[in-house]
This record gives structure tokens, C-alpha cells and sequence, in this order.
């Protein structure tokens, strides 16, 4: 039977639910907005948070709370199947208990790692290649607003390191491709839609640091050592987009 | 801004005149194959960028100031030099520094400055700098300062309180080359203030008490509060109940500078240098061999608990009758090796007297000095991965800190096979040649005698050949000091 869920980590939640006491799952799928079901092929599975919390439930206390967070952050990729991976995941953990992360030879869990490994590279990354940009708030004070457009969904893992370092200023993190932004303010945050032509006044200051950021960028390089190959392994060009310095 | 050309004309004078000097921004070599660890630099771990030389970029990196009355004869800032010279004021690295740090360009400031008038006069500025920073300016982010040799008791401290991370150079790897390429600078002037580092931290962890000259408060780690993770009350519904604070990353906060965790658990950041001390070292300026390198470096971690100790490959730029030709080959692979040797020091159990156990008191720059040492050593090896203990693991050529602990893991549960170390991320063309699993030798099909050869060629073959040349060409130039 093939599923098809909401695509938030409670539907898939749900779905591992019904797998066990429905008919078995052989794919899942997020369900497209206007598209007819196949009956007796597909199944639509309504996400239900009893159900989701039953089985986040037993993820920790069968496998461990690690568990949990593991196959969330897998969720949290945008890799093809990784419905069915977590799911693999899950239930190969039902079987073994907390052992099963140690089984580091096994398909399955080698493929979490892998999602797991994608999400926390791409959050790594993004901390450090976002860039902020100084614009003029509604009261006429400084906020910083960044967009990205990263491959995981990973707003709400990068929100907390940015609020323990912006003590003064509130700030703006814009997914501009899922269309939600995280908005931050003194020690909280929260995540609201934001479309993506959402576009900022810059404050007169902000073209003159980018122009100083770019000339240190420049000046900075070694050119006895110049490794363009290097440099290409560190931050693939399709984050190239973020960097001020690279234009 | 006000000043904009100003300000322009002057960091790129001093971003010039400091982007020598490799420490911290760590060389692009030191950070590959390093099991994703960044070791104690981890502090400032974040990169912004990438130079297009590889390196990573975390901190701002400048000169306070490259007007110098000293006269090395290594360096471009050299007194003699004919190059422009600029100075900041206080005010204006201050808010540079600020400003980059609030659009993410960068974790902090790595500042080192030339000999403007006295060691103490140029530090004065510099402490007014950092003053502003922390005091005027609330600011949290990393600062890595650089003392000057010579530098007075009193500033040392007052610097050490205001930076996270100080560091003096030594960058001669011997009495003798110092003497004759900085003659302005002492032994005495680079260690006095070095043993003072290390003696103010191990000071400051043995005072607990209140009102200590470290801290007003008696400094007591606190559980962070949960809130500081808290998202207000309502989320967009598709979330659920994962978007909430709970699923958070572990690890969301793990770049923390100590001043930054200390501001969140709201104790009083009075601290000397929290990130430590470390220094460099010049390689390829003189003849100082790699044992006597490593050698070095190792008593300068054991006597001064320095948390690293850089090498930097000497970049002819200056002309001198004492230093290799201008525009002859950088040594960047011997460097590369000495950072290898460093880590392999470190975090994999080997001593100096072991990486460098045959006749040549320099480093194999063919190949990586673990293969080197496993070759030497073939009674060890092929290893028994269902066997060897986690510390013989370590030595396999191929295996590194991460895939060791999975093998020693997953043995507790279930027999390791060949297919499995693959998937642990084992390196399998290089390991196979030296290990068993199950009983199995998988490297037949290299001759013992060929397998010097085939791992050179394996690991860059030609590319890193060419360099091994150069460098010799290099080595050839060796010094007459005395
Ligand atoms: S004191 Fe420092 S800046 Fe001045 S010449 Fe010597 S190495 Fe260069």
C-alpha cells in the first residue's frame, strides 16, 4: 500500500502507526494538493497526534529518546524515500532495542546516519555562510534580515544559535524557498509563512560593510597558495549565491 | 559611515599585512581528513568562508597597526621594508569588528599588531580596542589577541582578561635562527610572557573564592534555563508538535565562545584567556629539522599546556642573505606533514621518537607519516580487526578517531566483516593492506616489497610527487646559521 501523508513529522509519525495496525506501508509519500487517489493502491493517512505521540512514545522507550531525534533529523532532509528510511529505521530499532545504532555495517542504519550527516553538514554550513543584512525595522530600529535556501529544513535548528548571539537586535531567518521565516526578538522566536518576493529596504550603511567585507575577502587571500579546487570542496558552488564576497 | 575610503584604505593595508601569518584561520591543508574535528580551535569552528586560497575564514584577521621599529628579516613589516603603513584608532577596528560580527561575516577578531613605538605602547591601543568591545559594545564574539614579545606583566594580564584566546609567536624554531633573524627579539621576551599565560590560568583554576582577582563571582557553572530555547506559544499548526523547543538541536549552541556561555548562565565573565594559549612556528625561514620541530612542539605542550602549536610554511617574500630565495617553492607539503605528525601526537598515542624512528630526522614528505611509521613496522601489522585493541586500531593506516570507535562499538554486538568496515567509513585501499578480518587478508594483490610505491601513487600519486620536488629543491637551501 502506498501512503500518502501531510509531510510533517507527525503524519510520518501517524503513518508508522497505521503500518502496524492498518495494511503495511510500501511507500510514503506527501500527498499532492489536486490529485486523485488510486483506491485499493494508495491510502490518505490524517495525521493524528495521539497516534504520532503513541509512537514517538515507543521510539524512546523502545530504542532511545537518540532514536527519536535521529529519525527526525532524517525527516528533516529533503532525500527521496527517507519516509521509508526512517520507517526501516524504526522498526529494525523495535527489534533491537538501543543496540541498533551501534550496527554501523547495516544498510539501514548506515542511511540514517547519512540523512543525519546531511542535515547537521547543510546547518553547519548555513551558520556560517548566512549573512545578515541590516534593514530598518517598522520603529525605525535595526533589524538583520537573511534569506536561504537551504536543501533541508533547517530553520528552526539554526534560530538558537543566532539568539544567543543577537543580545540587541531582532532578527529575521527567511527560508525563502518553503516560504516561512523564523522572527526573533530579545530571547524568543517564532516561525511564521513569509512569501518569497519578501524584499527589505537596506539601511545606508549596509552597502559600504558589504563593500569593505568583499575587499577583505579579496585581500585576504594567499596568492602563493591559491587552490581554487580547495576551495570549491569546502563550499560547493551552490552556496555561492549566500556569499556577499563571492560576487 | 563616516571615513568609509578611510577605513577602506587601512584594512586593506593591515588585512594584507597580516594574512601571513596562517594560525587560526587554519591552512586549508590542517583542516582536511581531521574527522570533522576542528580540536581546540573549536571555539571559533565556524567558517564563513573560503578564501580562494581553501583556507577558512572565522575571525576578522588584521594588524592593529604595520608601522614597526623592529627589523626582521623574515617579514614584509620589517622597518627596512618600503611598503604603505596604517594604524586603526580604537574606535575603528572596534566597530568594524562589531558591524562584521552582526552580519555573520565572521566569529571574531584575530588581532596581532607590529612593533609601533614599544611592545606596551601598541598594546595600550590594542587593550582600548578590545575595551570597547566587551565593555561599550556588549560584545560576546571570539577574540583571539597576539601579544608582543616584550610585552610588560601588567599588560599581559589586562589583555588575557579582555581576550579569549592569547597567543605569543615563537616562530623560530631555535635560539640561533632567532638571534639571527629577529635579533631585536629575546628567548626571554617570548617565554617570560608565555610562562606567565600558562601560570595566570592555572592560577585562576586553583582560586575558587569569591572576589578572587579572576572574578568578583565565584564562578559555578549553572543549568542553562530551558527558555532560552523556548519558541512562543503558537506555531504554524503543519508543524505539530515537533517544531517544537524539544527537537531542537543538541548541538545548536556547541560554537558558543565561553563568554557567550557564560553570558547565558549569567555568571560574571572576568576570565584570563578561557580558549587558552597558543603560539607557531616558522617553517622552512631555517634549518631546524622536523625533529627538531616536533620536538619542540611537543615540550611546548607539555610545559606550557599550549592548546596548539601552529606551523606556518615560510613564504620567501624578503630578500636576505640568511633566508631562502624569494619566490622559491612554499613547503606546504612539509607543513602539511608536520600538522599530520602534530595530530597523530595528539589524538592518536604516538610519541615524537616513534613518527620519526629511522635514520632521517625529517618527516617521509611522500607519504602521510602514519603509513610511513606503519610500513616501518610490519611485525605489527596485518591487524585482526575482531581482535586489536582500540589503541592498535588507531595505528592502521586508513582508519581514523571516528571509524576506530565504530569497529570497537559495533564488536560488542555483532562480528565486524570487510563489507562493514566500508560502510564505517574505513579507508579500504589503504587499510586492507594491513589488516585481517575474520581471519581474511584482503590486500593480496599488492607484492609487500611494491606497497611503498602503490600507496604513494594511491595517495595523489603525481600531483604530490611534483610537490615532494620542489620541496627538496627547497630543502636543499638549507641555512648556515653560525
Ligand atoms: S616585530 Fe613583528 S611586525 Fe615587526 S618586523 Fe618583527 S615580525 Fe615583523
Amino acid at each position: 500500500m502506498e501512503y500518502l501523508y501531510d509531510g510533517t513529522f507527525d503524519g510520518l509519525l501517524t503513518c508508522l502507526y497505521e503500518h502496524v495496525y492498518t495494511e503495511k506501508a510500501d511507500d510514503i509519500r506527501v500527498l499532492e494538493e489536486n490529485v486523485q487517489l488510486s483506491l485499493g493502491r494508495q491510502m490518505q493517512v490524517k495525521t493524528d497526534l495521539t497516534k504520532s505521540e503513541k509512537v514517538a512514545k515507543a521510539i524512546e522507550k523502545k530504542i532511545s529518546p537518540a532514536a527519536l531525534r535521529r529519525a527526525y533529523r532524517a525527516y528533516l532532509t529533503a532525500e527521496k524515500g527517507k519516509e521509508m528510511d526512517v520507517l526501516r529505521y524504526v522498526f529494525l530499532g523495535f527489534k533491537l532495542g538501543r543496540d541498533v545504532d551501534r550496527l554501523h555495517g547495516s544498510e539501514t542504519v548506515r542511511r540514517i546516519d547519512v540523512l543525519n550527516h546531511k542535515v547537521s553538514w547543510e546547518a553547519d554550513r548555513i551558520l556560517g555562510i548566512l549573512r545578515f543584512s541590516v534593514i530598518e525595522g517598522p520603529d525605525g530600529k535595526d533589524v538583520l534580515y537573511a534569506a536561504i535556501h537551504p536543501n533541508c529544513d533547517l530553520i528552526q535548528s539554526i534560530m538558537p544559535h543566532f539568539l544567543n548571539r543577537f543580545r540587541q537586535d531582532p532578527f529575521i531567518i527567511h527560508d525563502v524557498g518553503r516560504e516561512k521565516a523564523g522572527f526573533a526578538k530579545d530571547d524568543e522566536w517564532v516561525m511564521r509563512p513569509l512569501p518569497r518576493d519578501f524584499s527589505p529596504q537596506y539601511t545606508v550603511d549596509e552597502q559600504q560593510y558589504r563593500e569593505l567585507w568583499r575587499n577583505y575577502f579579496r585581500t585576504a587571500a594567499i596568492d602563493q597558495r591559491r587552490n581554487p579546487k580547495l576551495q570549491k570542496q569546502f563550499i560547493p558552488t551552490r552556496y555561492w549565491q549566500y556569499l556577499t564576497e563571492m560576487g | 559611515m563616516q571615513n568609509f575610503e578611510s577605513i577602506m584604505e587601512k584594512l586593506k593595508i593591515l588585512t594584507d599585512a597580516a594574512k601571513y601569518d596562517v594560525s587560526c584561520s587554519s591552512s586549508g591543508h590542517e583542516r582536511r581528513g581531521q574527522d570533522g574535528h576542528l580540536g581546540s580551535s573549536a571555539a571559533m569552528g565556524i567558517c564563513h568562508t573560503w578564501t580562494a586560497d581553501g583556507r577558512c575564514v572565522s575571525l576578522l584577521k588584521v594588524l592593529y597597526t604595520n608601522k614597526c621599529v623592529y627589523d626582521c628579516a623574515y617579514c614584509i613589516n620589517r622597518r627596512s621594508n618600503d611598503v604603505p603603513r596604517a594604524a586603526f584608532t580604537p574606535r575603528e577596528l572596534a566597530d568594524l569588528t562589531m558591524e562584521f560580527y552582526r552580519r555573520n561575516y565572521i566569529e571574531g577578531l584575530f588581532l596581532s599588531s607590529a612593533v609601533n613605538g614599544s611592545p606596551d605602547r601598541t598594546l595600550e591601543e590594542i587593550c582600548e580596542a578590545l575595551r570597547i568591545l566587551r565593555s561599550d559594545y556588549g560584545f560576546l564574539g571570539y577574540i583571539h589577541a597576539k601579544l608582543i614579545p616584550g610585552a610588560s606583566p601588567e599588560m599581559v594580564q589586562r589583555i588575557g582578561m579582555l581576550a579569549d584566546r592569547v597567543s605569543i609567536n615563537i616562530e623560530l624554531p631555535s635560539r640561533e635562527s632567532l638571534a639571527a633573524l629577529a635579533p631585536q627579539k629575546t628567548a626571554a621576551g617570548i617565554l617570560t610572557p608565555m610562562r606567565q599565560i600558562t601560570d595566570a590560568m592555572a592560577e585562576q583554576r586553583s582560586l575558587t573564592g569569591a572576589g578572587n582577582k579572576y572574578s568578583k563571582y565565584r564562578y559555578r557553572p549553572k543549568q542553562l534555563p530551558d527558555s532560552n530555547f523556548a519558541l512562543l506559544g503558537e506555531e504554524a499548526p503543519r508543524e505539530g508538535r515537533y517544531s517544537t523547543a524539544k527537537m531542537v538541536f543538541r548541538g545548536a549552541g556547541k560554537n558558543l565562545t565561553v563568554r557567550q556561555i557564560d553570558a547565558k548562565m549569567a555568571v560574571k565573565e572576568d576570565r584570563f584567556a578561557p580558549a587558552g594559549q597558543t603560539t607557531q612556528l616558522m617553517v622552512g625561514a631555517s634549518g631546524e629539522s622536523d625533529r627538531q620541530i616536533l620536538a619542540l612542539s611537543h615540550a611546548l605542550y607539555k610545559n606550557f599546556f599550549l592548546k596548539r602549536v601552529y606551523f606556518s610554511a615560510y613564504i620567501p617574500l624578503m630578500s636576505s642573505p640568511l633566508l631562502p630565495q624569494v619566490g622559491s617553492a612554499v613547503p606546504l607539503t612539509r607543513e602539511h606533514r608536520l600538522y599530520q605528525a602534530d595530530w597523530l601526537m595528539r589524538f592518536y598515542g604516538f610519541d615524537v621518537s616513534e613518527i620519526l624512528d629511522g635514520n632521517d630526522p625529517n618527516l617521509d614528505l611522500q607519504l602521510d607519516p602514519k603509513i610511513a611509521w606503519a610500513l616501518r613496522h610490519p611485525e605489527y601489522f596485518p591487524m585482526e580487526i575482531n581482535r586489536a585493541s582500540p589503541e592498535e586500531i588507531l595505528r592502521i593506516p586508513g582508519i581514523g578517531t571516528i571509524s576506530a570507535a565504530r569497529i570497537v562499538r559495533q564488536r560488542r554486538v555483532a562480528a565486524v566483516t570487510y563489507d562493514d568496515l566500508k560502510r564505517m567509513g574505513v579507508v579500504l585501499k589503504r587499510a586492507k593492506y594491513f589488516i585481517t578480518v575474520g581471519g581474511r587478508y584482503y590486500g593480496g594483490g599488492v607484492q609487500q616489497e611494491d606497497l611503498r610505491e602503490h600507496l604513494i601513487l594511491q595517495s595523489g600519486g603525481q600531483q604530490l610527487d611534483l610537490f615532494a620536488q620542489t620541496d627538496e629543491r627547497f630543502l636543499g637551501t638549507k641555512l648556515q646559521i653560525e
